[in-house]
C-alpha cells in the first residue's frame, strides 16, 4: 500500500521535473501547444454601453500530466479575469478565481454560462455579433495559447447553433 | 483508522444534512437574513406596490402591469453571465408563446440603480427581447421593490470600484394576472415549463 503510494508520488514527481524542460520548449516554439487543447471559444455580444463582457470556451488537457489555467489576458478590455459563477441558497455570486483553474491530464474544462467564465472588465470596444478578438490564456505547464473568440448573439448559450464553430484558431 | 475517518466524515455529513433541513424549513434561520429561505418556502406577501422607472425613463408603478402577467427577473446589466442567460429565456418564452404572450409582461428590474441608468437599462434589454421592460430607479426605490419580492440584491465591496459584482437572487418570479406570486422558477428552469405555467394561468 505505501509503496505504491511512494512510487506513485515518485513517478509525478519524475514527470513534473521532465515537464518543465518540455513546456519552456513549447512556449519557445510559439504555438505548437502538445497538451492543451482550446476550442470553440465565444462570447456574446454586449451592448454600446456594456463595460463587461465574457467569454467561454472549452479546455481540453490531452497530456499526461494535469495543468492549470492560471491566468487570462487580453488587449479588448482594462482586465481580464477567470470567474466562476456560484448558487447558494438561490443567490447568484460572481467570483473571482485568483488561483486558476485545475485541468486535469486527461480532463476537460468547460467554460460556459453559469459556470467558468474569462470575466472582461473594462470593454475597449463593443463586441458585436460577428465580430472576433484574440485572448491568451496562460497555463502553468503549456505556457501560453492565444485563441480567437467569436461573437454570438446577446442571448447566445453556446457554439452549438452551426456555423462558424469550426473556425477555432489551434495553430 | 481509515474506519475512523470514514466515520468522522459521515458524522460531518449528518450534521450538515440536518443543519439545511432545519434551516429550509425555518427552525433555525438563515444566517444570511430571512428574505431568502422565504422565497423557498413559497410565503405569501411576494409583490405589491413600488415604484420605478422604466427603460423609457417613465415613472410606473405595479398599476401599470395591472391585467397582465409579470415574469420577474432581479439582476444588473454588468452581469455577463447570468443575466443575459436569463433574459434569453425571457426572450424565448415571449416567442414561443405566440399570441399568449400579450397576456405577459417580462420584466427585468436592476438590483444596481448606480450604475444601470435608464440608458443602459434599455439597451441591455432590447439587446433580447423588445417586450422586456427594464426597471431601475433611486437606490431607496430598488430597496423597496426588493423588500417587496424579498429579493436579495448586494454590491461586493472590494477592491474593485469600478466593476463590482452584485450577488442577486437567482429566481424567476410569476405574478399572476391579479398581481398575485403565482410560482416562482428557480434558475435554470426551462422555457417549456414557464410556457407551461403559464398557459394555465390564462
Ligand atoms: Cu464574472
Amino acid at each position: 500500500m505505501n509503496f505504491i503510494k511512494i512510487a506513485r508520488i515518485a513517478a509525478v514527481a519524475g514527470f513534473f521535473t521532465i515537464s518543465l524542460n518540455i513546456s519552456t520548449s513549447i512556449v519557445a516554439s510559439s504555438e505548437e501547444h502538445a497538451s492543451i487543447i482550446v476550442k470553440e471559444a465565444w462570447a456574446r455580444a454586449r451592448t454600446g454601453k456594456a463595460k463587461v463582457g465574457g467569454a467561454y470556451m472549452i479546455v481540453h488537457n490531452r497530456g499526461r500530466e494535469d495543468d492549470r489555467l492560471i491566468s487570462v489576458r487580453s488587449n479588448i478590455a482594462e482586465r481580464t479575469e477567470i470567474h466562476t459563477t456560484n448558487m447558494t441558497d438561490g443567490v447568484m455570486k460572481m467570483l473571482r478565481l485568483k488561483e486558476g483553474v485545475d485541468v486535469k491530464a486527461g480532463g476537460t474544462i468547460m467554460l460556459e454560462p453559469g459556470s467558468y467564465h474569462v470575466m472582461l472588465l473594462g470593454l475597449k470596444e463593443p463586441v458585436i455579433e460577428g465580430k472576433k478578438f484574440p485572448v491568451t490564456l496562460v497555463f502553468k505547464k503549456a505556457g501560453e495559447i492565444e485563441v480567437m473568440v467569436f461573437v454570438k448573439k446577446a442571448g447566445a448559450m453556446g457554439t452549438m447553433d452551426h456555423s462558424k464553430m469550426k473556425h477555432k484558431k489551434m495553430n | 483508522m481509515n474506519k475512523i475517518f470514514a466515520y468522522a466524515i459521515a458524522l460531518l455529513v449528518l450534521v450538515g444534512l440536518t443543519a439545511t433541513v432545519l434551516i429550509v424549513t425555518g427552525v433555525i434561520p438563515s444566517a444570511n437574513k430571512s428574505s431568502r429561505s422565504g422565497i423557498i418556502s413559497g410565503a405569501p406577501q411576494i409583490g405589491g406596490e413600488f415604484s420605478l422607472v422604466n427603460n423609457k425613463g417613465k415613472s410606473v408603478t405595479e398599476k401599470d402591469f395591472q391585467g397582465k402577467m409579470m415574469l420577474v427577473f432581479f439582476g444588473y446589466t454588468f452581469c455577463p453571465d447570468v443575466c443575459p442567460t436569463e433574459m434569453q429565456t425571457f426572450s424565448q418564452v415571449m416567442t414561443e408563446l405566440g399570441v399568449d404572450a400579450e397576456e405577459v409582461i417580462p420584466v427585468f428590474i436592476t438590483v444596481d440603480p448606480a450604475r444601470d441608468t435608464v440608458e443602459v437599462m434599455d439597451e441591455f434589454v432590447a439587446a433580447f427581447h423588445p417586450s422586456i421592460v427594464g426597471l431601475t430607479g433611486s437606490e431607496e426605490q430598488i430597496i423597496h421593490v426588493k423588500k417587496q419580492y424579498r429579493a436579495y440584491g448586494q454590491k461586493v465591496e472590494g477592491e474593485d470600484k469600478e466593476y463590482y459584482l452584485v450577488d442577486h437572487t437567482s429566481f424567476t418570479y410569476l405574478m399572476g394576472k391579479d398581481g398575485q406570486l403565482a410560482t416562482v422558477f428557480s434558475y435554470g428552469t426551462t422555457t417549456d415549463e414557464m410556457i407551461k405555467k403559464i398557459r394555465e394561468l390564462l
